[in-house]
């Protein structure tokens, strides 16, 4: 498994740092230079056998993520580099700085083992409402182990709510491999817990926040299951 | 499903609580301070793992999702972390401090 998630992770400039588990003593930094011109998003678990980092961008980082971008030093002895397939598909001025992983052990909708889920990110809007979500997500894409990336939802309005930059990770993924969650925009235009169903892409919110109030940061429980409407 | 309800224009946090199939949330956290990312479940689904500041710096706090008060997480230390997945083998926070970005273990144990 853990060679085959390297062999099909070969296209810069994305690129994911993944460490296999059980490898190096805790706690650890990683780094170094994760590449020029690059942000490196959230922690992404992958198939249980380790631990991916994204890498991802193109084009000059939103000015409060510049900082992130050149300066990680040290490069944590056992991690590996593969790039991500779908650099193709990153526009200037998206990021995807949003992703989450699952364990390899059971079959995703589309019939792979395991994987990775992203979100590109694009715009930075100013004011508005809640000033705290400045950015969103336009693509959510999965990256299935062994396949190439395809794109699973998509909105042409700023719906799909990313969080401040020290909320990094935005998406959630059901422990059967069903369902995703994240926090979109309601008919009320707060932003909701919100299910795809990875089967027929089917979205529902999950939550209804009050007034000036909105949901984000989901996760599944350990026995979380299905698509139960 | 646990997730962070937020309100503004002030941005604070807390925990609830919601079935996947639907239904009405139950807050778990009462203190309206700031969370820093999603929480994380323990493998057993009796715990969430977040961080906040609730005690000075930020730190990992421990909460069981049956009802009580959060308490620290000893072993990650005092620093701003963002918890990982306590699901999938070792735990993990992230540390982003200046221009570095550090990803720290915790022990779910804590």
């Amino acid at each position: 498994m853990w060679r085959q998630r390297r062999s099909l992770l070969s296209q810069a400039p994305g690129k994911v740092f993944c460490r296999p588990a059980g490898n190096g003593a805790f706690p650890f930094t990683i780094g170094p230079r994760f590449g020029s011109g690059r942000y490196c998003g959230p922690v992404v678990l992958s198939t249980g056998k380790g631990v991916c980092v994204f890498c991802v961008g193109r084009g000059d980082p939103p000015p409060d993520r510049r900082h992130r971008e050149t300066e990680l030093a040290q490069f944590f002895t056992g991690w590996q580099s593969g790039n991500i397939h779908a650099d193709q598909r990153l526009q200037e001025g998206e990021w995807s700085l949003h992703g989450a992983g699952r364990r390899g052990q059971t079959s995703t909708a589309d019939g792979r083992s395991g994987g990775l889920l992203f979100g590109l990110v694009s715009g930075w809007p100013s004011g508005g409402f809640l000033p705290q979500f400045r950015k969103w997500i336009r693509h959510l894409y999965g990256l299935p182990l062994g396949g190439t990336p395809r794109k699973l939802y998509a909105r042409s309005q700023r719906k799909l709510y990313a969080y401040s930059t020290n909320r990094a990770q935005l998406l959630a993924w059901s422990p059967d491999g069903k369902l995703v969650a994240f926090s979109e925009a309601n008919a009320e235009g707060r932003p909701a817990i919100t299910l795809l169903s990875l089967a027929d892409h089917s979205t529902r919110h999950l939550t209804s926040p009050p007034v000036e109030h909105f949901d984000s940061q989901p996760a599944f429980s350990p026995d979380a299951r299905g698509w139960l409407l | 499903m646990a997730f962070v309800r937020t309100s503004g224009p002030g941005a604070v946090d807390d925990l609830f609580l919601v079935p996947i199939e639907g239904g009405v949330p139950r807050r778990l956290t009462f203190d309206n301070r700031e969370i820093y990312g999603p929480p994380s479940w323990t493998e057993d689904g009796k715990d969430l793992i977040f961080s906040s500041a609730r005690a000075g710096l930020p730190s990992l706090w421990r909460l069981p999702v049956a009802g009580g008060d959060p308490r620290a997480v000893a072993e990650a230390g005092t620093k701003r972390l963002l918890s990982g997945d306590f699901n999938q083998g070792p735990s993990l926070g992230l540390h982003a401090q200046h221009s570095q970005q550090k990803y720290l273990a915790a022990d779910a144990e804590g």
